[in-house]
């Protein structure tokens, strides 16, 4: 059969069995359009929770009596690294200057105060390249750390342990729940793809009996069928995720309009054309493939001996 | 043709369908077959139309001994014969046309000659003007013959029809026979499972009865 007949066969499935099939494509749609929203969700939770790791900061404490020479090899290992986006450099005076600003409204004569020593040391304040992924954020800054106590005049290395190392464990949660959760739905829609498709293809059981009475393979049957199945998991997902586009841009503007302060709304993101491309894909798949285990159960040649034996 | 030998057919319970059944049919023949409802007559046909298979003896049909075919050539087998049922088994989402033509769209034949032979068939059993309308629109007498079309149109050896007449009234049945005789005076030998006995004694055609499923007659 070409596909041609195929698209036939498709729409006069349509006219003829209408109430069906908008039944079959409302169920695959619906749980389509769950499985968009929780990766939908997942993806911007994880855009989010990156932002604010972007803000994290790494300090690098250099002991009082550290050598030029040695606190310039150090910025230089510092800057050559790919991970580090800048690092900049904070002297005593300065950490005192900055630590006595902050401090100037709870106690004003600390500005004043010529007897205050200066207890800080110099640093090296190190950000990291944008991207790096929350869930990996506290196994970066761990390796970095460890490779700068190797360098001669470190004193110490400070990034907020353990925030940082709570931060990480809760996106890796995040990320890990969000892909457990996909993985159950995705599971449980071949089932619920399984009944609409076996529900369908059961109504047309006559259909199926009298194309193996006049001769055709079994081949010829099923194709139709599969192909009605992927055309309908396709137009499921296309649904689906013009469904969660739609969602999108009402959370975008909710954030925008009453959550500003917390600068949510530009880190939302939707699908990109080659992950909306993948879901139209995988639903097409899934349409198939529950359409194909379905028919091949009721198609086996013997469809009209079955019924009237 | 056809050809059964020392046949048995039982099915789970036990249910003996059929017992010992040995028959031939020759090229070109018209034959009836006859008896009560549950004798076996549908059995027969369904081994005939490669539906079933035999418990045991062996059935030869066009060239192939259903013993030993392979799943995958049950179609091809098929494909050399016609097949009418009492209730149609018509496709309501295709027109008049596009039933008739199944067969041949399944053998992969060409638009044209499709086209070609279907209207040859729609006017040889007198539905040229219906070939648009769905079976829904048409009459019982026009749905079988619709039927008879699609079973004609791939020009089988054989044609079986089960019942062809049992949902039709008297006249329409005398039409339906009378079509069916046409048919098997082209050269297509022809088995009919009734069991309106007066409708074989008007024929004088060669008549198998079978009861509890055995042959009884064959003359």
């Amino acid at each position: 059969m070409s596909w041609n007949e195929y698209l036939r066969s498709f729409r006069r499935s349509w006219v003829h069995h209408t109430g069906m099939q908008l039944a079959t494509l409302s169920v695959l749609a619906a749980t389509f359009t769950v499985v968009a929203f929780v990766l939908s969700l997942s993806l911007n939770l994880k855009r989010v929770l990156s932002h604010w790791g972007e803000s994290a900061q790494m300090s690098v404490y250099l002991e009082d009596t550290i050598q030029a020479a040695d606190r310039e090899a150090l910025k230089a290992a510092l800057e050559k690294d790919q991970r580090i986006r800048s690092v900049e450099f904070v002297g005593k005076e300065q950490a005192t200057s900055a630590f006595r600003q902050k401090m100037s409204s709870y106690a004003p004569d600390l500005l004043e105060d010529t007897e205050f020593s200066n207890p800080f040391p110099a640093s090296f304040q190190v950000s990291l390249v944008p991207g790096v992924s929350g869930d990996v954020l506290a196994a970066t800054f761990e390796a970095i750390a460890q490779q700068l106590s190797a360098f001669k005049g470190v004193e110490d290395v400070s990034y907020g342990q353990s925030w940082v190392r709570n931060y990480s464990a809760f996106v890796g949660a995040l990320s890990t729940g969000g892909w457990v959760i996909v993985a159950i739905l995705i599971a449980g829609s071949f089932f619920v793809i399984g009944n609409s498709v076996r529900a369908s293809i059961a109504a047309r059981r006559d259909e199926i009996e009298i194309l193996e009475l006049v001769g055709a393979t079994s081949r010829m049957i099923r194709a139709p069928f599969v192909f009605e199945g992927a055309a309908l998991g396709w137009l499921a997902a296309a649904i689906s995720l013009a469904i969660n586009f739609g969602l999108y841009l009402w959370e975008a503007k909710l954030l925008q309009s009453s959550m500003a302060f917390a600068r949510l709304g530009s880190n939302l993101a939707y699908f990109g054309v080659l992950a909306c491309l993948g879901l139209l894909f995988a639903g097409a798949m899934v349409g198939a493939l529950g359409a194909y285990f379905t028919i091949r159960k009721i198609n086996d040649g013997w469809a009209a001996s079955q019924k009237d034996a | 043709m056809i050809q059964f030998n020392h046949v048995y057919k039982t099915y789970p319970g036990p249910t003996h369908a059929l017992r010992d059944v040995s028959l031939e049919i020759n090229k070109g023949e018209f034959i009836f077959l006859t008896g009560p409802s549950g004798a076996g007559k549908t059995t027969l046909f369904r081994m005939i139309s490669g539906f079933d298979k035999p418990s045991s003896g062996d059935v030869r049909i066009a060239g192939y001994d259903l013993t030993r075919i392979k799943s995958s050539e049950i179609p091809y087998l098929r494909r050399k014969i016609g097949v009418v049922f009492q209730d149609f088994r018509l496709l309501k989402g295709r027109t008049v046309f596009e039933n008739v033509a199944l067969p041949l769209e399944i053998r992969g034949e060409r638009p044209t000659q499709m086209r070609r032979r279907v209207e040859e068939v729609l006017e040889q059993v007198g539905l040229t003007y219906k070939s648009s309308q769905f079976p829904e629109q048409i009459s019982g007498g026009e749905q079988q013959r619709v039927a008879i079309a699609r079973a004609l149109v791939h020009q089988p050896g054989v044609l079986i029809a089960d019942e062809p007449t049992g949902n039709l009234d008297s006249a329409l049945s005398e039409e339906i026979m009378d079509l069916l005789e046409k048919v098997n005076a082209q050269g297509t030998t022809v088995f009919v499972a009734t069991h309106d006995m007066g409708l074989v004694k008007r024929r004088s055609k060669r008549m198998i009865e079978i009861r509890a499923g055995q042959v009884t007659i064959d003359q």
